[in-house]
C-alpha cells in the first residue's frame, strides 16, 4: 500500500483543518517510503509524516491525529533546549513532558482533540513494569482524567501535571519537570533498555525540533545538497560556452553591462550550453532612432528557440508552496467564465421579452406611433475566445539578482505559473515567450507556450526561465506583436513582465532603447493590440511610464500581489 | 390586471411593525442617528449576514420611520427603482418604483447589495444623494422633491467579488460608511442564544466552529460563517437535531462545495461537539 498516496488524498483537508484550528498556515509533507521510521518529524515548520500506519489504526485518525499533535507544537512550542548535559532517560522525559504540555493546552483550546488522541492510548496494560510502560502510562493519565493508574511513579506525574496546569506555558516548564520525573525513574532502577530514544505513542513524531543539536545536525544535513543551492547562496561563477564572458555575481552586484570579476572563494562553477544555438528561425525588424528620427529596417535580428522541458513534479510543488494564492485565482476565473455570460436586451429576436421596451412599444401601440419591435432579450457567451494574451518575459542578466532573498527570475517565473493556471482554467488563448539580448544581431526570444498548445503539457517549460545578457525591449515586443496579429480574436493584450528599462551592450544611449520600445509600443496601437506591463522593479518606473504610458503599467512588488493586479488587467480589457 | 388592494404609497405597510432584535455592537446606533439627524446617506459595509438589515430594520423601527427595502441585482434597471409606465384598460398608468415612493413618503430607503446593481443603474441615485435631494422621473417628467424625512441606505459586501463588481468613486463618494463585521465572541453567543433559543454554551461552540471556519477566508473559504447560519444552526439544534448534524447542515454544506474543504469542516465540527 502506498501511503503517501493517502496522505496526498488527506493533505488538503488536513492542512485545512489546522488552519480552521489555529489561524496559521502549515505544510504537509510525505516522507520517503525508504524511511523505516515509523515517526514523522518537524523541520523548518515543514510536518514529514511518515510512511507507514502501523496497522491497528485508520488511516484518517492516525493522519489526524499526527498533525493535529505537531501543530500543537508549532502552535504552543518554545526556543529549542541544549541536549548535551542530559541523558537518554532525562531526554526521553523531556520529551514526553512537551509532547503532553502542548496537547494540554491544545486541548484546553479544542477539548474535542483530546478524544483522537486518545484512541491511541487505549491498550497499555499496567501490568507490566519497565520504563517505557511507565511513560506510556503517564502519557495515558495525563490526557485520560478518568483514568486510574496503579504506578505511584504515574500518578505523582499526573499529579504534578495538573498542580502545575497555570505553569504550561513558561518555557522551562517541560525540562524542569521531565528532569525530575526522569530521576524518579531513575531511583527506582529502571533503564531505558533500547539505548535509544524511542516515541511511545504511534502517532506523535519524534520531537526532533526540541533540540538545539538536532535542528543544527538537520540543516547541515540539506545543505550539502545540490547545485541550486549554491545559487541560492547567491555565490557562482558562470561561463557562457562560446567564451566570451566570464561573470562572477555577488550579492550587491550592481546593474550594468560589461564585465564584472570578483574573487569569490568556494564558487560553484556552472558551463551554460547556450540555448541559441539553433535556433528554429530568425526574423528581422525595425528599430528606432530617435536622435536621427529614422526607422532603421531590418536593424535587429530576432531568433527563435524552443525552451527546455522541465519536470512537471517540481512544477506542481512550486504551485503548492502558492495555494493559496492560486485557490483565490482560480476563484477569480470560474467568476470570469461567470461574467463571459451577458444578457443583450432590446433585440429583435430573443428568449425573452424585455420588459422596458416592450411598455413602450406597447404605449406606442396605443398611441397610434410606430412601435419599436426591439422587445427581447437573451442571454449570450460572450465569444469564447474574444481574447488573446500575449506574456512577454524580460529574462535579461538583470533579473538573476535577488530582491528581498528571492531571484526576480524565480519571481517571474511563479507568478507566470500562477498567471498560465488562472487563464487556462478561464479558458483564455494565451502564448507565453521570453527574451533577452546580446547586441542588436542576437536577440533571443524563447517560446513557452505558443497560442495553440495546452497550458498544462507546456508548463513545465517555465522552469527554464532564467536571466542573461541584455533587454532589447524594443525588438521583443515588434516579434511579439506579429505573432499577435496573427490571432483572429477581437482584442488583443500584449502583457510585458519586465524589471527594468530596456538596455544592450551595443547601445551607450541610455535613451535610444526607451524610445525604441516606445515607438514599438506606439505601433501596436496600429494593429489593436493592447500593451499593459507588469513591472517588478520599482525604480525602473520612470522609464516603464513613459514607454507604456499612464495607467498601462503597475508595479508589483511581490508575488502575493498578483490577483489583484491582475483581475485589474483583466477588468479593463477582458471584458466589455 | 385588476387594481392592487393596498396603494404602494401607502405609507403605513412600510413600518416596522415589532422591535426587531438587535445587539449593538459598537457605537453604530448612535452614528446612524446623527446621519439620520443630517440626513446624510449611509453605506453599510460588511461580510454577509454579519446583521447589516437587521440593523437597518432596527433603526428604522427606533426612528419611527417607513422603511423600503429594495434587493438589487444584475438585471436591476433604473426604472425598476424609478418607477414605469404600466398599462391598463383606460390606457397608460404611472406606477412609482420604490425608490420614488421612498422620496414621497419620506422612508428609509435601502438598496440591499448595491453592486449587484449595474454600475449605469446606480447612477439615478446620485441626485438624491447630494444637497439637491430630487429625482428626476424622466419618463414622466416630473421631479420630486424628496420628503425632507428621507434618508438612502446602501448596503455592501467589500468581499475579493468587489475586484469583480465595484461602486464607482462618485457614487461611493456620497455616503457616510459604516463598517459592520461579526459581532465579537461574547456578543455573537448572546445573539445565537437569544435568536434560536439554545442554551448559552451550545452558542458558544457554534461561535467556536464559526471562528475556525472564518480562519479559512480567503484560504479556501470565499466567505467566513455569517451569524445568520449560526443562528439556523441554532434553531435545528433546539428542534432536537443533532449538533453536528445541524452543523453539517446550517453551516457546512452552505459554505463550500469543495470536497476537501468540507471534510476538513466536519472534522473541525467534530473536534469542537465531540
Amino acid at each position: 500500500m502506498n501511503h503517501s498516496v493517502k496522505l496526498a488524498g488527506l493533505k488538503r483537508s488536513i492542512e485545512f483543518y489546522l488552519r480552521a484550528l489555529w489561524n496559521q498556515d502549515f505544510n504537509l509533507e510525505p516522507l520517503e517510503s525508504s524511511v523505516t521510521n515509523s515517526c514523522g518529524h518537524i523541520l523548518d515548520g515543514k510536518f514529514y509524516m511518515p510512511a507507514s500506519v502501523p496497522a491497528e489504526h485508520s488511516d484518517i485518525d492516525y493522519l489526524y491525529a499526527a498533525a493535529t499533535h505537531m501543530s500543537a507544537h508549532i502552535e504552543f512550542g518554545n526556543e529549542p533546549y541544549e541536549a548535551s548535559e542530559l541523558n537518554l532517560m532525562q531526554r526521553s522525559m523531556v520529551n514526553l513532558v512537551e509532547d503532553l504540555r502542548v496537547e494540554v493546552l491544545a486541548a484546553n483550546s479544542y477539548p474535542g482533540i483530546k478524544k483522537r488522541w486518545l484512541g491511541f492510548h487505549k491498550d497499555i496494560g499496567d501490568t507490566e513494569s519497565s520504563a517505557i510502560n511507565l511513560m506510556r502510562r503517564l502519557s495515558r493519565a495525563v490526557l485520560d482524567e478518568d483514568y486510574q493508574d496503579s504506578s505511584l511513579w504515574v500518578q505523582k506525574g499526573k499529579q504534578l501535571f495538573h498542580e502545575n496546569r497555570s505553569e504550561l506555558r513558561q518555557p522551562d516548564f517541560s525540562r524542569q519537570l521531565g528532569l525530575r520525573l526522569a530521576n524518579d525513574l531513575g531511583q527506582m532502577r529502571m533503564p531505558l533498555n533500547s539505548g535509544r530514544y524511542e516515541q511511545l505513542i504511534a502517532y506523535r513524531d519524534d520531537n526532533r525540533h526540541l533540540w538545539f543539536e538536532h535542528i543544527q545536525h538537520e540543516r547541515k544535513d540539506t545543505s550539502i545538497a545540490p547545485a541550486e543551492q549554491a545559487s541560492l547562496d547567491n555565490r557562482q561563477l558562470r561561463e557562457t560556452d562560446n567564451a566570451r564572458r566570464v561573470n562572477i555575481i555577488d550579492g550587491d552586484f550592481s546593474p550594468g553591462e560589461g564585465m564584472y570579476i570578483r574573487q569569490q572563494d568556494a564558487a560553484v562553477l556552472e558551463f551554460r550550453n547556450n540555448r541559441d544555438a539553433n535556433p528554429i528561425s530568425s526574423f528581422h525588424y525595425p528599430e528606432w532612432d530617435y536622435r536621427s528620427g529614422v526607422l532603421k529596417t531590418n536593424w535587429c535580428t530576432v531568433n527563435i528557440s524552443q525552451a527546455r522541458e522541465g519536470s512537471f513534479d517540481q512544477v506542481e510543488n512550486i504551485l503548492s508552496t502558492h495555494k493559496f494564492i492560486l485557490n483565490r485565482l482560480r476563484n477569480l476565473a470560474r467568476r470570469l467564465q461567470v461574467e463571459k455570460l451577458q444578457r443583450v436586451r432590446k433585440i429583435p429576436e430573443g428568449d425573452e421579452i424585455d420588459y422596458g421596451p416592450m411598455m413602450d412599444a406597447m404605449v406606442s401601440v396605443r398611441m397610434n406611433a410606430t412601435p419599436d419591435a426591439r422587445v427581447f432579450m437573451r442571454n449570450e457567451y460572450r465569444h469564447a475566445k474574444s481574447l488573446a494574451i500575449s506574456i512577454l518575459l524580460d529574462l535579461s542578466e538583470s533579473t538573476n539578482q535577488f530582491i528581498g532573498g528571492v531571484s526576480i527570475t524565480q519571481r517571474i517565473r511563479d507568478a507566470v505559473l500562477l498567471l498560465g493556471e488562472t487563464l487556462s482554467l478561464a479558458d483564455e488563448q494565451f502564448a507565453i515567450s521570453g527574451f533577452s539580448s546580446n547586441t542588436r544581431h542576437e536577440i533571443h526570444y524563447i517560446n513557452f507556450k505558443g497560442f495553440s498548445e495546452r497550458f498544462s503539457s507546456t508548463k513545465d517549460r517555465l522552469l527554464d526561465i532564467r536571466g542573461q545578457f541584455s533587454t532589447r525591449l524594443g525588438a521583443a515586443i515588434r516579434h511579439a506583436a506579429e505573432d499577435l496579429d496573427r490571432q483572429l480574436t477581437s482584442k488583443k493584450l500584449l502583457l510585458v513582465i519586465t524589471d527594468g528599462a530596456p538596455s544592450d551592450v551595443d547601445v551607450f544611449d541610455s535613451k535610444y532603447l526607451e524610445h525604441d520600445s516606445w515607438h514599438a509600443v506606439s505601433d501596436l496601437q496600429g494593429k489593436g493590440i493592447k500593451p499593459f506591463c507588469l513591472n517588478l522593479d520599482a525604480r525602473s518606473d520612470a522609464a516603464i511610464a513613459h514607454i507604456f504610458g499612464k495607467g498601462r503599467y503597475e508595479t508589483i512588488d511581490h508575488v502575493e500581489k498578483l490577483p489583484e493586479v491582475l483581475s485589474r488587467i483583466y477588468m479593463r480589457y477582458g471584458r466589455h | 390586471m385588476s387594481g392592487m388592494p393596498i396603494k404602494s404609497s401607502d405609507a403605513s405597510q412600510y413600518y416596522v411593525s415589532h422591535e426587531p432584535y438587535y445587539e449593538p455592537v459598537g457605537n453604530e446606533v448612535a452614528l446612524y442617528e446623527a446621519a439620520y439627524r443630517a440626513r446624510m446617506p449611509v453605506m453599510l459595509k460588511g461580510p454577509t449576514g454579519c446583521g447589516k438589515s437587521r440593523f437597518v430594520e432596527y433603526m428604522a423601527y427606533k426612528l419611527g420611520r417607513p422603511l423600503i427595502t429594495v434587493a438589487c441585482n444584475e438585471d436591476m434597471m433604473a426604472s425598476d427603482l424609478v418607477g414605469r409606465y404600466l398599462l391598463d384598460k383606460e390606457g397608460t398608468r404611472w406606477q412609482d418604483g420604490p425608490l420614488t415612493i421612498a422620496a414621497r413618503i419620506g422612508a428609509i430607503c435601502y438598496l440591499d447589495e448595491i453592486v449587484e446593481a449595474r454600475q449605469d443603474t446606480t447612477v439615478i441615485i446620485h441626485p438624491l444623494t447630494d444637497h439637491r435631494r430630487m429625482l428626476p422621473l424622466e419618463k414622466k417628467g416630473e421631479l420630486v422633491e424628496a420628503h425632507p424625512d428621507f434618508q438612502l441606505v446602501i448596503s455592501y459586501n467589500p468581499g475579493y467579488q468587489s475586484l469583480m463588481k465595484d461602486l464607482k468613486q462618485s457614487t461611493k463618494q456620497r455616503f457616510g460608511g459604516l463598517n459592520f463585521d461579526y459581532p465579537r465572541e461574547s456578543v455573537e453567543i448572546t445573539i445565537v442564544a437569544r435568536e434560536s433559543g439554545i442554551a448559552s454554551d451550545m452558542a458558544a461552540r457554534l461561535v467556536k466552529v464559526a471562528q475556525c471556519a472564518r480562519n479559512l477566508k480567503g484560504h479556501g473559504l470565499e466567505e467566513g460563517v455569517s451569524t445568520r447560519l449560526l443562528v439556523y444552526a441554532g434553531q435545528l439544534i433546539s428542534l432536537g437535531v443533532a449538533p453536528e448534524t445541524a452543523c453539517m447542515m446550517a453551516i457546512v454544506t452552505p459554505l463550500t462545495d469543495d470536497p476537501d474543504m468540507r471534510e476538513s469542516l466536519n472534522a473541525t465540527v467534530h473536534t469542537i461537539f465531540a
